[in-house]
């Protein structure tokens, strides 16, 4: 469980975080929003321990993260699988490369990284680029090979700051049905920050609206229903 | 969840328990430094600079050419000295005794001398020697030396080549050579070894100084041109730092490349100094035969090790400071 309690963050001359709280259970999807500037973004970025907080705590699995030393932010970040709005994929590496490099930094051994790299091309559907570089894909197979990055060490969390920012509507939702079925047959908590109100609101998900560095409307998932809009079951289109 | 507690063991030992991709229950078998060992590194740090040729290019260039420029001046400095030394070989005194002693007088005055404080060392010069050396000094009159020797009428005398340890004992010594018995004459070259000692002096501590700032200026050069290279792969390092990797994973392909970049151009500087100082002095010795010229040989060791040192050093603390900087969480 993800818990923000009066989390406070400011810049130089801006409440980023205005003490918000909520609490975002395990194996949830929700939807961040809000307009640039709202603050979301520092969301994931405190969450990450990118930034410190000025003022209240922010628990994993009831661990105040904020209280962290330095040298646990790496082993932190290895358990939150990342994906961002501009892919941030090596240029020089290889689709491969790219997804076992991950692995590599944490230690991982070769024939786990020869066996599970594979694995996560196939599930992103891009193994057949496995070989091709970041500038030979399109930016719809460069989000899922940053998915399948994100996957690379078997995170707990998977935080996907405005993952189709760069990316066409049709692959938008491709990409979003992706974060889906992570978080429906990995179990994982997925948290996605954006500004698309319209697509989030197509995906009856839980969505969390920050205004001004406050949370203005926390609406839960719909009970039931279709989750997955035109995007069909999220193979490629 | 498993979000418990972070712990370095705990994440290096797999942190994450969920189900693997395909939806099986697969635990991860990680462990520590398997797949990121040394060879992992060097190839990681060859990748870099073949990606990045342009900038490891003129690394390697800038720090080329200021060893270069650091060796070329330390040859300068070396042959300057010795030339310089050599001209200040003057801490000698010639002690001529008297044409009619008898070998075994002669004997007793190169005693006394000995005897004499200051005086560092004594060489007995024959007045047979003498004629030999005179000989050898002015080959055209060959002959007549010869004729003269042929003759057993030498005039020369015997003599003693004193060298002193302290200049400024120089006219006591002087004076008490002279009340030495059998003693004639005394000839010393001191306000010479003087002059040429000054200038020596005062040419290393402008020497030193100007050593000094071409190395600093250098170093300058050379971190900048590093930290240019670090800071074009800025977005590198925080894909690095997002997917958990350690700040030792992140620098040490950074510090490897360093060393590569610095020990090239180590290796580059040596063989470019080598080739410049065989053909300055082929020219020089040609035109300025009047100099000592010291054979490359005896700077070789010294320019290897001193610019290997030099140029890994400083490719690596360049590397490690500009990379720490990007570093912060």
């Amino acid at each position: 469980m993800i818990e923000f309690q009066n989390v406070r963050k400011e810049y130089s001359d801006t409440v980023a975080l205005n003490e918000i709280s909520f609490t975002i259970a395990d194996g949830e999807f929700v939807f961040i929003v809000g307009k640039s500037g709202a603050g979301k973004t520092t969301v994931t970025k405190v969450l990450l321990l990118e930034e410190k907080i000025d003022s209240g705590k922010i628990l994993i699995g009831g661990d105040d993260i904020s209280a962290y030393p330095d040298r646990l932010i790496p082993y932190h970040r290895r358990r939150i699988g990342m994906v961002f709005q501009n892919f941030r994929l090596f240029p020089d590496k290889t689709v491969y490369e790219n997804v076992a490099f991950a692995m590599r930094a944490v230690g991982a051994a070769s024939a786990d990284i020869k066996t599970r790299v594979p694995m996560l091309l196939r599930m992103m559907s891009v193994e057949d680029r496995a070989t091709h570089y970041p500038i030979e894909l399109s930016g719809g197979e460069q989000q899922r090979v940053a998915l399948a990055r994100a996957l690379a060490n078997n995170p707990d969390i998977i935080v996907a700051d405005e993952p189709t920012g760069n990316i066409d509507p049709q692959m938008s939702y491709t990409i979003m049905n992706l974060l889906l079925r992570i978080n429906r047959l990995l179990g994982k908590t997925v948290i996605v920050v954006t500004h698309e109100k319209a697509m989030v609101d197509s995906f009856g998900q839980r969505v969390i609206t920050i205004d001004g560095g406050s949370i203005v409307s926390d609406t839960p998932a719909a009970a039931a229903g279709d989750t997955t809009p035109e995007g069909g079951d999220g193979s490629e289109q | 969840m498993n979000s418990e507690p972070v712990t370095e063991k705990k994440v290096e030992n797999g942190a994450g328990n969920t189900p693997a991709p395909d939806g099986t229950e697969k635990k991860s078998r990680r462990r520590p430094g398997r797949g990121s060992g040394i060879f992992y590194f060097i190839s990681e740090a060859f990748k870099g600079m073949r990606h990045h040729s342009v900038m490891t290019a003129a690394s390697v260039i800038v720090l080329t050419s200021c060893l270069v420029l650091l060796g070329a001046f330390l040859m300068l400095l070396r042959n300057i000295n010795v030339n310089l030394e050599k001209l200040g070989l003057l801490n000698e005194i010639a002690v001529f005794t008297d044409g009619s002693l008898t070998p075994e007088e002669v004997g007793a005055v190169g005693e006394s001398i000995k005897k004499l404080d200051n005086v560092d060392t004594v060489k007995y010069v024959s007045k047979d020697s003498g004629l030999e050396s005179m000989k050898e000094q002015y080959p055209d009159y060959s002959d007549l030396f010869e004729s003269i020797k042929n003759n057993g009428d030498n005039p020369l005398s015997d003599s003693f080549i004193i060298t002193y340890r302290d200049n400024s004992g120089v006219y006591e010594l002087e004076s008490e050579l002279h009340k030495i018995p059998g003693v004639v004459k005394v000839n010393n070259r001191l306000d010479y070894a003087v002059k040429v000692g000054n200038f020596k002096n005062g040419m290393s501590f402008v020497f030193a100084w100007f050593f000094v700032l071409l190395f600093t200026v250098s170093v300058f050069i050379i971190f900048n041109t590093i930290r240019l290279a670090v800071e074009g792969r800025r977005n590198e390092i925080d894909i690095m730092r997002y997917i958990g990797a350690t700040n030792s994973f992140i620098i040490t392909p950074f510090i490897i490349e360093g060393s590569l970049i610095g020990g090239v151009s180590g290796i580059l500087a040596f063989f470019a100094d080598m080739g410049l100082y065989r053909l300055a002095v082929s020219k020089l010795s040609a035109e300025l035969d009047i100099l000592e010229y010291l054979p490359f040989r005896s700077f070789a060791a010294l320019l290897i090790i001193g610019f290997l040192a030099v140029g890994i050093l400083s490719g690596v603390l360049t590397s490690l400071f500009s990379i720490r900087k990007n570093l912060k969480n």
